[in-house]
This record gives structure tokens, C-alpha cells and sequence, in this order.
């Protein structure tokens, strides 16, 4: 007997995706405000007096949603398992995950050369810990969001 | 590992699969659910953007009767009706 493969939550967010953002452009544009988010969230309290802080937390929202249509838009294609995907799928998602790997590399490359030039610079490890983790979850879907081309009519 | 366009090992694998989909009155859809494939992946070797596996290929041939070099070639294909009409 056969059994009902059961559709994964997160291929259910392609549902409530706007349309607009299964564009190229408007996934670069997801991407880009994903990744300036947390510099803004990180600016944020030092310009704005501590009294209105809170006034600005539904903000948080914006990054929140921002990963959530990147997800919808590329089908979730970058976290599926073999199982959902075909055989080109397959490759891309591969792909994605060496370009990632990549990258985080280049950040860990970028981090080590920092502390030589500035050896007195002090970084706590659940800082590091705090940076790498969000990065290396959004990265091969906003690597997918920024690389698929447009999709093609039926 | 199977080329796309951006590997640096993909080789050009021309084909005429807009040409027999195009004869048969198919849409991507209707193909792509025939070969079990997503038909996203139907326009993508249309365009020569990636070359398909050889079991791709082969459920493809299977699917068309035809040999699978009727199907894909490293060489460009000449247009059918050159191929039908200078033939004798």
C-alpha cells in the first residue's frame, strides 16, 4: 500500500506569496532588505530615544516576511529534500549549497584577516555564534531568490 | 553532477524538443507530468540552459518514439523540412 506523501509547511508558503515577488528583481529586492534589516534594527535604537523603541518593534516584522516570501517564491526549493525535487532541481539546490558554503567561508576568511590587522579586537563567541547561525540559515534560499531567473508560462 | 548552463564542464547538447512538443499540441505542463519532471525543468532544456540526464533523455525518447538522437545532438539540428526534402 502506498502512502500520501504529506506537502511540507514550507512548501505551503508559496500559497501566500504575492505574485509579484516570484520576479527575479523583486526576490533581489526581498534579498537586499533581508540582508540591510538587521543593520537598520542594529541602528535603530542608538538614533531613535529609548522611549519610542518599542513603538518600532512591528519592524521586526519586515525581515520575518521578507525570509518568509523568499521561501514561497523559490518553492522552497533551497531546504527540499531529494524526494520533492527533479533531477535539474536537484543540481541548482546543490549548487546553492556550495555557493553558501562558499560565502560563509568568505565571511569566516574575512573575520580571521580582521582580527589580524586589529589583533585587540575582542568578539565573544555567542556573538559569533548570534551572526553565523541567521546567515547560514537564509543563505542558500537568498541564494536561490538571487540566482533563479524568471519563471516560464506554462 | 549534471550540467547547467553556469558549470564550467556543460557542454552545448542541442534538441528538438520545442519542435515535437510543438507537433503533438503539448504544453510544458503536459510533458514535464509524462516525464516526471517539473515543467519549469521542460523550458530550461528547451532553451539549452541545462542538459538532461541519460535516463532524462531516455524517458523523453521513450515518450516521443523516437531515438534519442532524433531527440538531442552535440551538433545543431538542421531544420526538419531541409532534412525531409534534400533527403533523395
Amino acid at each position: 500500500m502506498t502512502t500520501m506523501k504529506q506537502e511540507p509547511l514550507n512548501f505551503k508558503l508559496t500559497r501566500v506569496t504575492p505574485k509579484w515577488a516570484f520576479k527575479q528583481q523583486a526576490r533581489r529586492i526581498l534579498v537586499l532588505t533581508l540582508a540591510a534589516s538587521p543593520i537598520a534594527l542594529g541602528i535603530l535604537p542608538i538614533i531613535v530615544p529609548q522611549t519610542f523603541v518599542y513603538f518600532f518593534a512591528p519592524l521586526l516584522l519586515i525581515p520575518i516576511l521578507c525570509f518568509v516570501w523568499l521561501i514561497g517564491a523559490t518553492y522552497a526549493r533551497a531546504d527540499s529534500p531529494d524526494e520533492y525535487l527533479d533531477e535539474r532541481e536537484i543540481v541548482v539546490r546543490n549548487e546553492v549549497y556550495l555557493d553558501s558554503f562558499r560565502i560563509i567561508g568568505a565571511i569566516i576568511a574575512l573575520g580571521f584577516i580582521v582580527f589580524t590587522i586589529f589583533p585587540d579586537t575582542r568578539i565573544d563567541a555567542k556573538t559569533v555564534f548570534y551572526l553565523l547561525f541567521p546567515i547560514s540559515m537564509f543563505l542558500p534560499t537568498c541564494v536561490l531568490a538571487w540566482k533563479q531567473p524568471d519563471p516560464l508560462e506554462e | 553532477m549534471k550540467a547547467t548552463k553556469d558549470s564550467p564542464s556543460a557542454i552545448a547538447i542541442h534538441n528538438r524538443l520545442p519542435v515535437l512538443r510543438a507537433e503533438r499540441n503539448l504544453s510544458r505542463q503536459e510533458l514535464a507530468d509524462a516525464v516526471g519532471i517539473n515543467f519549469q525543468t521542460i523550458g530550461y532544456l528547451e532553451r539549452g540552459d541545462y542538459n538532461p540526464s541519460l535516463e532524462l533523455a531516455f524517458k523523453l525518447s521513450e515518450f516521443f518514439g523516437l531515438p534519442i538522437e532524433a531527440i538531442f545532438s552535440r551538433t545543431p539540428f538542421k531544420p526538419l523540412s531541409e532534412t525531409l526534402y534534400n533527403k533523395g
